[in-house]
């Protein structure tokens, strides 16, 4: 899907812009505000499925929750490269930290179509705070570093517009950024978690446990690393023409995050593990969500935590991005069932929620514009390589 | 904004640990403002005669009820509250022999704990001190987190309006409380199966009625100190949990353990740039150790070269020098040859 | 994937799979249901503790199976009849001659069959001695109630001594007393004391034995099937009498419940009359056929069982006494209208005196019964309808949302009235009209014409529990009633909605 218009510097339009690509997108793009105009005519109930027993449907679980966790690769990458000192990784730092900054604003967007006032979304901040609030701490958190992804997404802008001023400014405040970037996503990561411990009755004892943050940041560690590997994944065939690192140099980056995503799934997998050993809830396997979430452990979490093994063991780079991406439906499907799978598992069957398509096409659309933007910055600015002028810089 | 008991618990970024951590202590003692009000529901005198549903309806001006009062295929599923009904009654026990029915009320607990108000981001909830839990929807954003945490699914919210949406959920009708009244419910009911009074007395009205008929209740008075308290207490005949209630509820409040988390919060703030730093300057000073290493090792294969180069110099000298000495004697000799044979002719 | 690393996956997933097995392992069991004609083989405690699992014995399936063989194949039958033992094992307490005699007698029995080629039992260890979950038995125990006994005494008349004796210990017999009779339980308990069997001992050789004879004489005779004592289907089978003749035991026909203080209203207690109103003697004569101060004294004491005299009497909600009995009686349908709540006394202490209505009890003689049959309680006709007990009552003082209620006053008093006459407990305590209209009139003095309920229910503010607002009191009053009665109890159905709502 590559676009005959695709290399380093602005587009020229002069194949124009009616690609297959664009087309598509276009009509994902324009039927989603389409939908989002009766979201905002019509309410919640003319374009979503939720209901009084499940109010957070597709738009939380995914676009917040999901999105949240799988916009973890900034943060990983960048404390790896910046703080661990692992400057090997330091060509997919600036792909991982667009990622993340276009995946946190993919979270803004998804709360501003599911929220019932959106444009009240500063209110706990400047009207009428509720500090008790998990979700308060997640806001907060996410706004800020919304803010530190912003200014950590700037350096290229700056190098792109000449600001060479600007640009040396950011570039000082890096190692500050990346440390107030870890500890933003530690609280927000396992608070995300840690907003579901409110429910104890409504959420099936095998997801609910007093460790859920721990699980979740451990988890959103898991995911960012594998959205890195399948970010580079269709980056590296995208934007082939500007990536100026060796093929054995990216290869050996990739193996390099499969191992850390091995080891990540299998603390992942043991601390669960654990869990259910320490509230004595072995005989709940035996039971038909027993069943699923053993589907969930062993088909998403033990299965690419073996495939990243033998992928980084054998060298072999089909299976890193195979496990990468079950790894990444894994995550959406463990946000999914803590926000409206396993949770009101106890309801009868007839309330369950499904999504429906609106919700569907919106969260896509959302997907969409990310990808579009990517593209966009990706295709004007030092993104997939290094501008000549700072090779070799901060 | 009135300082209500949420205020106290305190955890989070910002100016509320200032606020709350001086006062978190006291938590644990507050027992709740006394002559707080509360209801006592009777199941046992329940009839599902809904009265109260047309009250509540009409006290708050909302749409009446959809099926009429004397139809009782209404029972025939078991409904929850919703943006219009802000109560509902369900039969949950159907005897089919001369057994009376077993119905139940369901509204908003107010509980003396709730977690309505802990989650909720923008503090749009508060528990006053008269017992109900009130809702104020001007600072409401609509996040619903309120709506997914109440463990008795009492809270509903109108996904039909636009722009204006609102959580819609019983009030204890606070303003005829304040003017002195009765919540709609308790007036309307001709069975007297809702009393409307202070909490603590109605406790005790509770157990002296299972005092009086232990045949016809379970000793147990449903919210008395389920997640801790609850202002809507109920009486039962039949096991709670075949009530729809009581299903892995305990007495810990739930606020406490929704927050429990937060505490953590500070300690990341505190301890992480600490520990990042460290971690940051360690990599550094395995970068400088490297790099001296390398240049050591550089420097040291740069002297041994250097060492070779001038022991070969040293040895080509010498070598240059013995063939010069020897070129030298050759010419010597050669000259003297050459001068004694010019000599001699 | 080189053959390590397989290796380590399947080793991975076996480990996943074999933690399921704790969790399949603790899953609920469903409840295990043992016949009635399974019993458990006993093992004496002298016998000291078992190393195997009890058996549990098809007794059913082999009386079924050998039933041409006759019993005498594993009980002793001789001169003292039926012998419910296991003859091989009958006598033997100590361990290795029990087990061998069980050994020898059961898989011996086993092993010959199947040399016969016939339908046989287990002979290896673990196929008797099996280890089961813990079940529950369907067997259910019969009663000898007064239709089954009058029953043998038709069979049987004048012959009493051939089920009821008692132990003459001078001369260490069985002899047959008059006028003693007991139950069986009386002194046969679960366990062997002394010189008596067990209950379960005594009553299979008493009446299986008897049975099986006449069975063998092919007379009219009872079952010896275990189902067909102890199943709760067959039980319900036999035949009962219409007419059940009066057991004669040279009992009274009526008799003084005189009490143990002097001062104290006697009770003229008629026994014939509660003869009839009982299933068994023991629905009273709960454990011998003595009067009840021969056991439970003025204090509590080991013979009466903690129970003193006025508890044996009077006591709410236990069968066996006098006024629990009659609460119960009163929760029964035409009556569960007022007397809903059996543990709660209606009527208050007015009713004392209609059981207490003997002269007054004086220390040492006491005089005799009255020789009459006590005069069947005559109730006055009910009075017609009148300004003061109208026929209908108009109950309008709440009318808002709803019409008026017409109440049928009259049709519910004759409803009530009929009820009272059908049953002479309820004659007797509803002896005048007042005490029937002090079931909804309560609370007030019973006179010419009882006051309304917002008299003293005024539509007050602040109700207490024991006295709710006036519509409260309404409804209550009146749905209770009617839901114990299966009556309608929607709202329409005793006012009309007013024209205009909902």
């Amino acid at each position: 899907m590559t676009d005959v218009t695709l290399d380093a510097g602005p587009s020229t339009g002069k194949t124009g812009w009616l690609t297959p690509f664009n087309l598509i997108s276009g009509v994902i793009l324009i039927g989603g505000a389409a939908i989002l105009g009766v979201r905002f005519t019509h309410g919640l109930a003319a374009t979503t499925n939720l209901s009084n027993t499940y109010p957070w449907g597709l738009w939380i679980g995914f676009d917040v929750m999901s999105g949240v966790a799988l916009a973890a690769g900034g943060f990983v990458t960048s404390s790896a490269v910046y703080l661990f000192g692992m400057k090997e990784y330091k060509p997919i730092v600036r792909p991982a930290l667009l990622t993340g900054f276009l995946g946190y604003f993919l979270v803004v967007l998804g709360l501003l179509a599911d929220l019932g006032r959106p444009w009240r979304l500063p209110y706990p901040f400047i009207r009428s705070a509720g500090p008790t609030s998990p979700l308060f701490e997640v806001a907060l958190c996410v706004a800020l570093y919304l803010t530190v992804l912003f200014i950590e997404s700037t350096p290229p802008v700056f190098e792109w517009l000449g600001l060479k001023w600007w640009r040396r400014l950011v570039g000082s405040m890096t190692i500050a950024l990346t440390i107030l970037g870890l500890i933003l996503s530690t609280m927000h990561q396992s608070t995300l978690g840690a907003m579901f411990m409110v429910a104890p009755t409504r959420l099936h004892p095998l997801w609910y446990t007093s460790h859920i943050p721990v699980h979740f940041f451990v988890s959103a560690v898991a995911a960012g690393l594998a959205m890195v590997i399948v970010e580079g994944m269709i980056s590296h065939r995208a934007f082939h023409h500007q990536v100026e690192i060796s093929r054995e140099r990216f290869e050996a980056i990739n193996f390099g995050l499969a191992k850390a995503a091995a080891v990540t799934l299998a603390m992942y997998l043991a601390i669960k593990t654990v869990g259910i050993a320490l509230e004595d809830e072995w005989h709940l396997l035996a039971t038909g969500w027993g069943a699923w979430f053993l589907v969930e452990m062993v088909g998403f979490v033990l299965l690419p935590c073996l495939l990243f093994t033998v992928a980084y063991r054998e060298r072999r780079l089909v299976l890193a991005r195979v496990a990468a991406v079950i790894t990444v439906i894994g995550i959406m499907l463990n946000r999914f069932n803590v926000s409206f799978i396993a949770y009101n598992w106890n309801r009868p069957t007839n309330e369950i929620y499904v999504p429906s398509w609106m919700e569907i096409w919106v969260t896509v659309a959302f997907i969409t514009f990310a990808v579009v933007a990517f593209k966009w910055i990706a295709n004007h600015m030092p993104i997939m390589y290094e501008h000549p002028d700072w090779k070799g810089v901060h | 904004m009135t300082v209500t008991r949420r205020g106290f618990i305190g955890g989070a970024v910002g100016a509320a640990i200032t606020a709350s951590t001086a006062d978190a202590g006291t938590v644990k003692e507050f027992e709740g403002y006394p002559g707080r009000y509360g209801l006592l529901h009777d199941t046992t005198l329940c009839v599902g005669c809904r009265s109260c549903e047309v009250a509540c309806k009409q006290v708050n001006g909302l749409p009446p009820v959809e099926q009429p009062i004397d139809d009782p295929s209404v029972f025939d599923t078991v409904r929850r509250t919703t943006e219009t009904s802000l109560t509902v009654v369900n039969r949950y026990v159907d005897h089919e022999d001369g057994e009376p029915d077993v119905y139940r009320k369901l509204q908003c607990m107010h509980c003396n704990e709730p977690c309505c108000a802990t989650v909720c981001p923008c503090h749009a909830f508060e528990k006053t001190p008269e017992g109900p839990v009130l809702y104020h929807p001007e600072l409401c954003m609509g996040c619903r987190y309120c709506v997914m945490a109440c463990p008795y699914y009492a809270l509903a919210y109108e996904y039909e309006d636009p722009l204006t949406p609102k959580v819609m959920r019983c009030t204890m009708c606070y303003d005829r409380i304040k003017e002195g009244l009765h919540p709609g419910c308790a007036d309307a009911c001709p069975m007297g199966a809702i009393t409307f009074g202070e909490r603590d007395e109605l406790i005790r009205i509770a157990h002296e009625r299972i005092r009086k008929h232990p045949d016809r209740y379970i000793d147990h008075i449903f919210g008395e100190h389920e997640f801790g308290g609850t202002s809507w207490m109920v009486l039962a005949g039949t096991p709670f949990k075949d009530l729809d209630l009581d299903e892995g509820i305990t007495t810990e409040p739930l606020p406490a353990i929704a927050t429990s988390y937060l505490g953590v919060v500070p300690l990341v703030i505190t301890l992480y740039p600490g520990l990042l730093l460290g971690m940051y300057a360690f990599s550094k000073r395995h970068e400088a150790v490297a790099r001296s290493e390398r240049e050591e090792a550089v420097a040291a294969a740069v002297a041994a070269t250097e060492e070779d180069a001038q022991a070969k110099l040293a040895a080509a000298a010498e070598r240059a020098k013995k063939d010069k000495e020897r070129a030298v004697d050759a010419a010597v000799k050669k000259a003297l040859a050459e001068a004694q044979e010019g000599g001699d002719s | 994937m080189s053959h390590r690393t397989v290796l380590n996956s399947l080793l991975g997933l076996l480990v996943i799979a074999a933690s399921a097995v704790p969790a399949i392992a603790s899953r609920p069991v469903p409840v295990r249901l043992v016949d009635p004609a399974v019993v458990e083989i006993d093992w004496p405690a002298a016998a000291g503790e078992p190393q195997r699992p009890v058996v549990e014995f098809n007794h059913g399936l082999h009386a079924e199976t050998l039933k041409n063989d006759g019993c005498a194949t594993c009980h002793r039958i001789d001169d003292d009849g039926f012998h419910p033992s296991f003859k091989a094992a009958a006598g033997i307490d100590r361990r290795e001659p029990l087990m061998d005699a069980y050994h020898d007698g059961c898989t011996s029995c086993h092993l010959r069959r199947a040399g016969e080629g016939l339908k046989s039992g287990p002979v290896t260890c673990g196929e008797c001695h099996v280890k089961h979950d813990p079940g529950v038995s369907l067997r259910v125990a019969p009663v000898v109630d007064l239709s089954l006994h009058a029953r043998h005494v038709k069979a049987f008349p004048d012959d009493c001594g051939r089920c009821h004796h008692v132990l003459d210990k001078a001369t260490d017999t069985l002899v047959y007393r008059k006028n003693t009779e007991e139950a069986c339980r009386g002194c046969h308990k679960a366990v062997a004391v002394e010189d008596s069997p067990s209950l379960r001992d005594a009553v299979h050789r008493e009446c299986v034995g008897c049975h099986l004879e006449r069975a063998e004489r092919a007379e009219d005779t009872g079952p010896f099937r275990c189902v067909g004592c102890h199943d709760e289907a067959e039980l319900a089978a036999v035949k009962r009498l219409d007419e059940i003749p009066r057991l004669d035991r040279g009992q009274s026909d009526r008799a003084w419940v005189k009490g143990l203080v002097a001062g104290v209203s006697m009770v003229p207690f008629d026994h014939k009359l509660h003869e009839g109103a009982s299933s068994t003697c023991s629905s009273c004569h709960h454990d011998r056929m003595r009067s009840c101060a021969d056991c439970h004294t003025l204090q509590p004491g080991s013979d009466g069982g903690d129970v003193n005299l006025q508890q044996a009497h009077h006591e709410h909600g236990s069968m066996l006494s006098c006024v629990g009995c009659h609460q119960v009686a009163a929760g029964r349908d035409d009556c569960a209208g007022c007397h809903r709540d059996t543990t709660v006394a209606v009527g208050g202490v007015d009713s004392c005196a209609v059981c207490h209505r003997g002269p007054k009890r004086q220390l040492g003689d006491v005089p005799p019964v009255p020789e009459e049959e006590p005069a069947p309680v005559a109730l006055d006709e009910l009075p017609a309808a009148s300004d003061d007990l109208p026929e209908e009552v108009t109950i309008d003082l709440l009318s808002d949302t709803y019409e008026a209620s017409k109440m049928p006053h009259m049709k519910i008093i004759r409803r009530l009235d009929g009820g009272i006459r059908n049953s002479v407990l309820a004659s007797r305590f509803h002896g005048s009209l007042d005490a029937m209209c002090s079931g909804c009139h309560h609370h007030s003095p019973v006179g010419q014409r009882p006051s309304g309920c917002v008299s003293c229910h005024g539509n007050d503010n602040a109700p207490t529990d024991d006295r709710p607002s006036l519509k409260v009191a309404y409804h209550r009053q009146c749905v209770a009633c009617h839901q114990r009665l299966g009556l309608k109890t929607g709202c329409t159905d005793c006012h009309p909605a007013k024209e205009g709502t909902s």
